[in-house]
């Protein structure tokens, strides 16, 4: 079982590109997995959590054609226990989403191939989307 | 907002209508003016006969059912009208420029009106590779329905009714009837003879009845085959403008999901970040629809309405909900399923984030509403919603367009989905394969049973999303609720997708007696001894179209000299050299028909967008 907080500490901890590229990927696939368990929780926030589960999907998409990724032998990441309120498993979710966002940018900086230079600036911008729909402070250019 | 077909019959009327009201006499060279400008008139009305009406199984005619015989007599009747002033004008040396006589005024502007209404209904049909078109667009069906047809025979034949016998008192009318050749009269005559054959035969089964007051109303609605322009909401709008946005908004996605499978764009080749975008959005509309329906079902309650009005706004929320939660689970497919690296978006994927706002603005108080945390999440008092009785169809129609407009994109998906199926272009992450299985590459294909079911997810999508909205359609004839249109449209849509032959449709060329009256090609044609129809179609449509730009193309010279002296001198020296072939060419039938007439807005924005485009081989190996 990876908690969302284990998935900080993994990502917090990790030294190079390879392994930011495939702690990234269980990151995201921990948010789309608690952001669709979220979605029946409080009906004003449904489309949130949609579309939060949405961007995970493409940032994990976009980390999953990284060169760099390394090879996985399988298994699905875990999936991080739902939180009884529906506000702090939103909150976790767009802190999450903080952390991937800063961590990948950072691996942007720090990578030579190209194509880890696009996988890590679009995932960035998933994270980021994720964090716009999921804090209070949201604007309306978070679904455009 | 398109430009509407019923926008130029409008014009045309108004200006046949002022024509006609002309009674004295024609001053010298005004009825040079009026018979050349009757014959663009009549012309204009011909190529409407027969161009929109699916070819006959039995050209010959010994089959052909009332209606289509009445088509075929109206028709050759407009097409010997037009013949016969056309050659009428000719003699009478043509006209000079623009004309001046108030009446012929008034005849050029109803034959341009007409013109451009006849290319606003050729915007619904797209050119097959031998001549003959093909619908592209669900109005197409409506176009060539029986009803519709029967309805612009009918327009045509009030049209006539008023021309002909106006016409006929013109070569009579004092000095300038002396002033018309015997032949121009006979002509004329003739061609006045054949509007009233027209008038006949366009009535449907010789009954004189019109056709059904719907028939009408849907001909007048056809809007121009054309995207409006994307309309995003700003916010703060009130109830009238958020119910435009919507419907204005449902009909640019309706226009743009048959575009959005387009397969021979490789460009808008759809991606599973497209479709999942898509689905979300289709969702948080849905259920922001769902949430205006029950409230509109409470304020119809608490207004007293009939009490079958607030139960079947409340069936029709129900039938809503069940379509959104599919829709949901279609987006959670795409959880697992991918098409790789390619994360484009085609225009529908990314622009229904605007239907979801306008639809989440009727239903929430917020008036910056947005489907994220940020957003107050407080409903609208139902009667904030409707206030009197009167708003309730009004809302209606924006919900009612929403989930129609949802229903052809879900159509359009599901074919593109199935395409990409059948080209082995859905994958899932290798990394989220059971445990155990190496496989070297970042994606592998879509197993089987993934793939079945996310079509089977799509088959639900399609039937509960067409369902709401046929729920929905009932709802709105039963209230009278301005999107009630739809119902028709669906109706014709379950006929049988169009096939008509090249431009004017017709199948059997006029008999015309008098070679002299046949424009250059078909004369060419008929001297070769071709007597195929369709060939002889074709060569009439090519010299008609000559002979328009011509017409054109003069006006604009004399337009052009008039303001030059220079050129004036020269044009009075000798005519310009004429290009009739190469300005026919223009319009042959190899040439694609897409003839947008001025009056119609171009769209061309791109077809699809690609906000990013993901990195790296896929499937390439690591």
């Amino acid at each position: 079982m990876n908690s969302l907080d284990d998935i900080a500490a993994r990502l917090r901890a990790c030294g190079d590109l390879a392994a930011t590229l495939a702690v990234s990927f269980d990151g995201f696939e921990a948010i789309r997995s608690a952001a669709r368990a979220c979605e029946d929780l409080d009906p004003g926030l449904l489309p949130a959590f949609m579309l939060a589960a949405g961007a995970a999907v493409e940032g994990r998409n976009t980390v999953a054609a990284a060169p760099s990724l390394p090879r996985a032998h399988g298994g699905r990441p875990g999936v991080p226990e739902p939180s009884a309120d529906v506000g702090e498993a939103a909150d976790g979710l767009a802190a999450l989403a903080g952390l991937l966002a800063g961590r990948l940018s950072a691996a942007a900086a720090q990578a030579a191939a190209p194509g880890d230079r696009d996988a890590c600036a679009v995932a960035v911008g998933a994270a980021v989307q994720i964090g716009r729909l999921l804090t209070w402070s949201s604007d309306a250019s978070a679904v455009r | 907002m398109p430009a509407l077909f019923g926008d130029f019959l409008a014009a045309a009327s108004e200006h046949i209508d002022a024509a006609v009201c002309f009674y004295g006499d024609l001053p010298g060279g005004a009825a040079r003016e009026v018979i050349g400008e009757l014959d663009r008139l009549v012309a204009a009305m011909a190529r409407y006969v027969g161009a929109f009406t699916p070819v006959p199984a039995d050209p010959a005619g010994a089959h052909l059912d009332v209606r289509a015989r009445a088509e075929a007599d109206a028709g050759q009747a407009l097409r010997e009208a037009a013949a016969s002033l056309r050659a009428d004008a000719e003699r009478l040396g043509g006209t000079s420029g623009d004309p001046v006589f108030p009446a012929a005024r008034h005849l050029a502007a109803a034959a341009d009106a007409l013109t451009a209404g006849h290319d606003l209904l050729q915007t619904h049909f797209s050119p097959a590779r031998d001549g003959s078109r093909n619908g592209r667009s669900r109005w197409a069906r409506v176009i060539t329905s029986e009803p519709v047809t029967a309805a612009l025979l009918s327009e045509l034949a009030v049209r006539a009714r008023q021309l002909a016998p106006w016409a006929a008192r013109l070569p009579l009318s004092g000095a300038a009837g002396a002033g018309l050749p015997g032949s121009a009269r006979l002509a004329v005559s003739a061609a006045c003879r054949w509007l009233q054959v027209a008038d006949t035969a366009a009535r449907p089964d010789g009954t004189g009845y019109p056709p059904a007051i719907a028939a009408g109303k849907l001909l007048h609605a056809i809007p121009a085959n054309t995207a409006p322009a994307r309309h995003r909401p700003r916010g703060g709008e009130p109830m009238a403008p958020l119910c435009a946005g919507a419907i204005t908004t449902a009909e640019r996605l309706r226009y743009l999901a048959p575009a959005h499978a387009d397969r021979t764009h490789p460009a808008a080749a759809p991606t599973a970040a497209g479709w999942q975008r898509t689905a979300h959005g289709a969702a948080i509309t849905g259920h922001n629809c769902e949430l205006v329906l029950r409230l509109l079902a409470d304020r119809a309650s608490s207004l007293g309405i009939n009490p079958a009005i607030p139960a079947a706004l409340r069936h029709a929320a129900d039938a809503t909900s069940a379509a959104w939660a599919a829709w949901r689970t279609a987006a959670r497919a795409f959880d697992t399923i991918t098409t790789g690296k390619d994360a484009a978006l085609t225009r529908v994927a990314a622009e229904i984030g605007d239907l979801a706002i306008w639809a989440g603005r009727l239903a929430h108080t917020d008036p910056a509403w947005t489907p994220t945390r940020g957003a107050a999440p407080g409903l609208r008092a139902p009667a904030d919603l409707a206030f009197t009785p009167a708003d309730i169809p009004t809302v209606l129609a924006a919900v009612h367009h929403a989930t129609d407009a949802l229903a052809a994109v879900a159509s359009a998906d599901r074919e593109t989905i199935r395409d990409a199926a059948a080209s082995g272009r859905l994958f899932i992450p290798t990394r989220l394969l059971p445990a155990g299985d190496d496989i070297p590459y970042p994606y592998a294909p879509a197993p089987g049973r993934h793939v079945d079911t996310l079509l089977a997810t799509y088959d639900n999508v399609i039937t509960s999303t067409t369902s709401a909205a046929k729920i929905l359609d009932d709802l709105a004839a039963a209230i009278n609720a301005p999107s009630s249109l739809l119902t028709s449209i669906r109706a014709a849509g379950r006929q049988p997708a169009p096939h008509l032959a090249h431009r004017h449709g017709s199948t059997a060329p006029p008999p015309l007696a008098n070679h002299s009256q046949l424009g250059q090609v078909e004369r060419a044609l008929r001297t070769l001894g071709i007597t195929e129809p369709g060939m002889l179609a074709r060569a009439t449509t090519i010299d008609d179209a000559a002979a328009e730009l011509i017409a054109e193309g003069r006006a604009k010279t004399r337009r052009r000299d008039a303001a030059d002296p220079a050129r004036r001198r020269a044009s009075r020296d000798g005519p310009e050299p004429r290009h009739a072939a190469r300005l026919a060419a223009k319009d042959s039938p190899h040439t694609p028909m897409a003839a947008i007439p001025r009056t119609i807005p171009e769209d061309n924005t791109p077809r699809s967008e690609s906000p990013r485009t993901l990195p790296a081989v896929m499937p390439g190996k690591r």
